[in-house]
């Protein structure tokens, strides 16, 4: 039995797994593909017959609106599957991208739905995670409805460290961040020379650093403050929530 | 791209700015009043009786592009 499966690995995360589970994970063909910064992994409109899962890189979902302007709604790291979804909802209602160099690995559609009838945990496990995704889209319409500039972009950051050390990509208070001020403009739906001015006031506030793909993290209670950030929606193991000190929320 | 800077007094973030490059002139215009539109959403209604803002976008020779007097008076005055 193989334990480098990438679905085994994604799934070993969350998951006690049993060894029959394990053994009908290892039944689930895939394949690796890679993808360049900046090319498109797949697009609105299609149907494919396969979901994929982030083992290196980051990746984005996004839309193009009829002016052209394109708004980003999710941010996709190592161990995300962001287009599990297609599983049940034959077409892809919006884009997804590869922000850098990607690697991917691919499930076929049709063992996927096996996996799932024979193993009713892994379906639920599955089911959970892209309940989670639209779980962190509704906090991101909070954010982008009705947040200011410097709480929203706050708000983000917190979120994106604690979802890197969820998946072993954090160093202490930093994490791999490799976007451009453009691409968190689309993140955020402010303007680029406001989203520069908010980074100039974060960082002059030793708040954070952010530049070179990196994001560290100076003043983590401030910056939790700052964006009214809590750790609920993320439905985080226990472990990474108990490391988010003034952000962490029990329910 | 060239550099603008996009000096503000008066307003929310501190008056001197590190710049960003866009294509030229125009856009720099066009970035200022989209930067002092979602500066004006921001303060939420706190804006009435504080002093004028000042956008004052330069380039990277130090001369203005444009300027955006953003001051309110209620009432008559």
């Amino acid at each position: 039995m193989s334990a480098d499966h990438p679905l085994f690995l994604r799934l070993e995360r969350t998951l006690d797994l049993t060894d029959a589970e394990a053994a009908a994970i290892q039944h689930v063909s895939f394949q690796t593909v890679t993808f360049v910064a900046d090319q498109v992994i797949s697009r609105e409109g299609d149907k494919p017959s396969r979901s994929c899962l982030i083992a290196d890189g980051m990746a984005c979902t996004s839309k193009v609106v009829a002016g052209g302007a394109r708004q980003i709604m999710s941010l996709h790291i190592r161990g995300d599957m962001p287009n599990l979804h297609s599983l049940q909802l034959k077409c892809l209602d919006s884009d997804i991208w590869a922000l850098t160099n990607c690697r991917l690995s691919y499930f076929p559609h049709a063992d996927l739905r096996r996996l799932c009838h024979a193993q009713p945990r892994v379906a639920d496990e599955l089911w959970r995670s892209t309940l989670v995704d639209a779980s962190i889209h509704r906090e991101w319409m909070v954010n982008i409805g009705q947040r200011q500039a410097a709480s929203r972009v706050a708000h983000l950051f917190c979120e994106m460290l604690l979802r890197s050390r969820a998946v072993g990509l954090a160093q202490g208070d930093a994490c791999p961040l490799p976007i451009t001020q453009a691409d968190l403009s689309e993140v955020t739906g402010l303007s680029q020379v406001h989203i520069n001015r908010t980074l100039q006031d974060l960082r002059a506030r030793e708040l954070i650093s952010f530049g070179q793909g990196r994001l560290t993290i100076h003043d983590w209670d401030a910056l939790v403050e700052l964006g009214d950030f809590r750790t609920d929606y993320l439905h985080l193991s226990e472990l990474v929530a108990s490391t988010a000190g003034r952000a962490r929320f029990v329910c | 791209m060239p550099r603008y800077f996009f000096n503000i007094e008066g307003g929310p973030y501190p008056a001197a700015d590190e710049g960003i490059e866009l294509k030229g002139p125009e856009q720099a215009c066009a970035a200022a009043v989209t930067l002092a539109g979602e500066m004006l959403k921001d303060v939420d209604g706190q804006f009435w009786g504080a002093p004028e803002w000042r956008l004052i976008v330069s380039d990277d020779e130090s001369a203005t592009v444009c300027r955006l007097h953003i001051k309110g008076t209620t009432g008559e005055t």
